[in-house]
């Protein structure tokens, strides 16, 4: 064999070599693929193992997801108006959206949280808050529906809201932006020292849910960020983040990441009780908004408060400490014992595990560094349990797994990393596509997780899907936490960006769900029962129609008499009581959604003709084989006419009720 | 399941009872004399297909009266009694289907469309499914038949 065909063949040899080692990498890929579509895989007509909570952030709503699958099962309309259903536009639920600065049809949605009962959801309610004007929400996960807001007043950027306490005593509620408070002119460079926080606990009825704001505490002007509450031996306690400990009022990039730490906030909320029960506090007056929803009704109700009980921390001492914490943090959570509570110091590599007992300790003993204003700074090495060394780059937010193990989402290094609560050994890490924000685990901040997968709430989603345009959807990826290996499964695109989502077994609420209104409970002042019942009626300038809806016609569907410069009223109930049978109902020309009538329920839709002319009106949602025959028309006769006042449909004939 | 099976034995029973009872105490004079539907018509597909109702030769008018309202409420706006409205008119119902084959397409709506031969080609004339409410309790629906055999006896809808 000569040298040169040495040469042919080894080069062939390495050729093939390569050739197998590139086969066989692909055949373990799509190995790996199908393993992971399988455990995602929910067959046609099977049902998801949890029901997943996804903030909308940016657009106002809490999106309702199935795990493992990532489907898509329904939007519910919180801070902001849903057309899909008419939330926010009818009269019925307008009031839902009322605060002190009148009617704001949006908001920003960042924290939902499930109610609990000894640490553990109970799937009862769902609470989330509003970033941009102050509230926070209460969505009955009966009807998964919004059921009541509650505005909260002294306050600005509610960021660290909203979470519960161990039984969901209390829900909290913060100023990411601190403002002066009460809220005043002033130069926005006298910052330091006028511009204020409140820390706030709403209190929520054990039985009905019914929220009250029950007391703020007043504190210094920092960026309260993030909090959660203790559990077990922790129980009285909940904890905040702050950045921006500087008091900087510009560019806070820089100037708020002056120093090494900033604050853990740790609030005794028993103390602050006994503290309103001593009369140590103050009586504000600064009005909010309380909405809510009777679903009976099916009517939302607006009124305006104007007092509340702020407590200051000098007229009650130990209600609030300052424990020290690197750097600028973001999440701060507690572990499901209640030992150890961690906060995520996104400008620093290294996190703090702070131990509970120790700070009771360090409170006992007095060990302080120091003050900010009034209120008592704990020495760090007192409180500080251990570190998690070399953690990862901009560590956000922390979840459990119940079994000992801390996953903590890095926004910078775009990873979650696996270690041990009592340790701080990192175990796994696992990259995330791209710059992971919050993460879930199913009951991943209570005292029993569920900890079978995680979900990775990705802020950047660049090339992950198929591009549409520059505007893209949010990223979330679920994760197999079961084994000692973290492994990606699946992608899947989210509406609106999920800041933090929360996930209970379907078990737990599947079978509670409801399925229609009960048309005998139905207690709006306009339902109409049966189409015996229909009627017009005017009153002045303003026209009720009494209206009936079900496959495949409205009653009535002819409608005369209506002038320009009358307000017409269209009353529509859903006479339907089984199951996924809604109507829809929308006006030529109505400047206002469509309603989305479900059976048993009554819905109005408002309309003030301004021209001359008959009008289709037709149901939405297809409903039948003949719903494209489900409309009617109202004729608009001029301001000075006479025309006949009469209705038509079901066959009949009838003629307007004339009060007045 | 099995306590489901053991209900719907119950129920029958109290029905046939009820029906026994009601049927001796009037066995002298009707207020009102029922019309009979012809026996060995079809009774469908459900919980009344190997069961026979025995119908009192007269018209209970409590329970037609209570017929009355709920057919209001749950039918009306379907169903008129001479016109084809949604579904077909009722008069004469209760002559032309054995009163199982009623109970069966009240209860058992989703299967005897689909299924019985006389509900589907109803439904091949009408193309609308049936939907009686959910979570109606039987004798509700026992009292709407009570009103229908009113109407066909009586030729009137208001019960008096």
């Amino acid at each position: 064999m000569n040298k040169g065909r040495i040469k042919v063949a080894l080069a062939l040899a390495l050729v093939a070599a390569l050739a197998f080692v590139a086969v066989g990498a692909r055949k373990t890929a799509t190995r790996l693929a199908q393993d992971a579509a399988q455990k995602v895989y929910v067959a046609p007509g099977e049902y998801d193992e949890f029901y997943a909570f996804l903030s909308g952030g940016f657009n106002g709503q809490v999106g309702v997801y199935g795990l493992p699958s990532g489907r898509l099962l329904k939007i519910i309309g919180v801070f902001s108006q849903n057309p899909r259903n008419g939330y926010g536009y009818n009269p019925e639920t307008k009031p839902m959206l009322m605060t002190s600065h009148g009617f704001i049809p949006w908001d920003d949605t960042h924290h939902p949280e499930l109610s609990m009962t000894n640490g553990v959801p109970d799937g009862r309610w769902l609470f989330i808050n509003a970033n941009n004007t102050p509230r926070v929400a209460r969505i009955d996960l009966k009807y998964m529906e919004t059921s009541e807001i509650i505005e909260i007043p002294n306050s600005a950027g509610n960021h660290p809201s909203s979470f519960v306490t161990e039984n969901t005593e209390y829900l909290t509620a913060g100023t990411r932006f601190s403002v002066p408070i009460p809220q005043r002119d002033i130069p926005i460079d006298q910052y330091k020292g006028n511009f204020k926080g409140t820390l706030s606990f709403i209190k929520i009825d054990p039985d009905t849910g019914k929220m009250s704001l029950a007391f703020q505490i007043l504190v210094p002007g920092f960026d309260y960020d993030l909090a959660h509450c203790g559990k077990g031996p922790s129980h009285d306690w909940c904890f905040f983040t702050s950045y921006n400990t500087e008091e900087a009022h510009t560019l806070l990039e820089i100037n708020a990441s002056q120093r090494d730490k900033d604050f853990i906030a740790a609030v005794n909320w028993k103390r602050a009780e006994e503290c309103i029960k001593e009369g140590k506090y103050e009586t504000w007056n600064t009005p909010y908004a309380h909405n809510w929803y009777d679903e009976k009704k099916h009517m939302a109700f607006s009124e305006i408060v104007k007092e509340e009980k702020v407590i200051k921390p000098d007229q009650c001492p130990g209600v609030v400490y300052f424990i020290p914490t690197p750097k600028s943090p973001h999440g701060v959570d507690v572990s499901p014992d209640g030992k150890y509570i961690l906060g995520d110091g996104k400008l620093s590599a290294t996190m703090a595990v702070f131990s509970f007992d120790k700070m009771i300790k360090a409170i006992k003993e007095k060990k302080f560094a120091g003050d900010a204003y009034g209120i008592p700074i704990l020495d760090f090495e007192s409180v500080l349990d251990h570190y998690v060394k070399n953690a990862c780059l901009g560590p956000l937010h922390t979840e459990s797994d119940g079994k000992g193990y801390a996953y903590t989402s890095c926004f910078i290094s775009s990873e979650v990393i696996k270690w041990k609560w009592s340790t701080g050994e990192i175990v796994d890490r696992i990259p995330v596509y791209y710059s992971i924000g919050h993460l879930m685990i199913p009951g991943g901040d209570s005292a029993k997780p569920w900890g079978k997968y995680l979900v990775a709430l990705n802020k950047i989603t660049k090339d992950r899907y198929l591009p549409t345009g520059p505007e893209l959807n949010q990223s979330a990826q679920l994760i197999d936490i079961t084994g000692d290996k973290m492994k990606l499964l699946l992608d899947f695109p989210t509406v609106g960006e999920p800041h933090y989502a929360q996930a209970l077994p379907a078990s737990l609420i599947k079978d509670k769900q409801a399925r229609i209104y009960n048309l005998k409970e139905n207690e709006h002042p306009y339902a109409t029962k049966s189409e015996k019942q229909v009627k017009v009626v005017r009153k002045g300038h303003e026209v009720h129609v009494y209206m009936t809806a079900i496959r495949s016609h409205f009653v009535p569907d002819n409608i005369e008499g209506v002038k320009v410069g009358d307000t017409v009223y269209f009353h529509v109930t859903n006479l339907e009581q089984d199951w996924d049978i809604p109507h829809g109902f929308a006006v030529f020309g109505a400047p206002t959604a469509n309603n989305l009538i479900m059976p048993g329920e009554t819905k109005t839709l408002v309309w003030k003709p301004t021209k001359p002319g008959v009008y289709p009106f037709y149901c939405t949602d297809f409903c039948s084989a003949l719903h494209q025959e489900m409309q009617g028309y109202v004729r608009v006769s001029p301001a000075d006419a006479n025309p006949p006042m009469i209705w038509r449909g079901g066959g009949e004939e009838g003629k307007w009720i004339v009060e007045q | 399941m099995r306590w489901i099976k053991a209900l719907l034995l119950a129920a029958g029973l109290a029905f046939a009872i009820g029906e026994g009872a009601s049927a001796l105490a009037t066995q002298t004079k009707c207020q009102v004399e029922a019309k009979l539907p012809p026996k060995g018509l079809p009774k469908g597909i459900g919980p009344y297909a190997d069961k026979t109702i025995k119908l009192d030769p007269c018209v209970n008018l409590d329970l037609a009266k209570k017929g009355e309202k709920l057919f209001e409420q749950y039918c009306s706006a379907c169903h008129k009694i001479t016109k084809r409205y949604v579904g077909p008119p009722l008069k004469g119902v209760t002559l032309a289907r054995s009163p199982e084959w009623i109970m069966n397409l009240f209860l058992n709506t989703e299967e005897m469309v689909w299924n019985d031969p006389i509900a589907k080609a109803l439904l091949q004339q009408y193309l609308t499914v049936m939907r009686p409410p959910s979570g109606v309790p039987e004798e509700d629906f026992r009292a709407i038949y009570e009103y229908l055999r009113y109407i066909d006896a009586t030729g009137k809808t208001e019960v008096k």
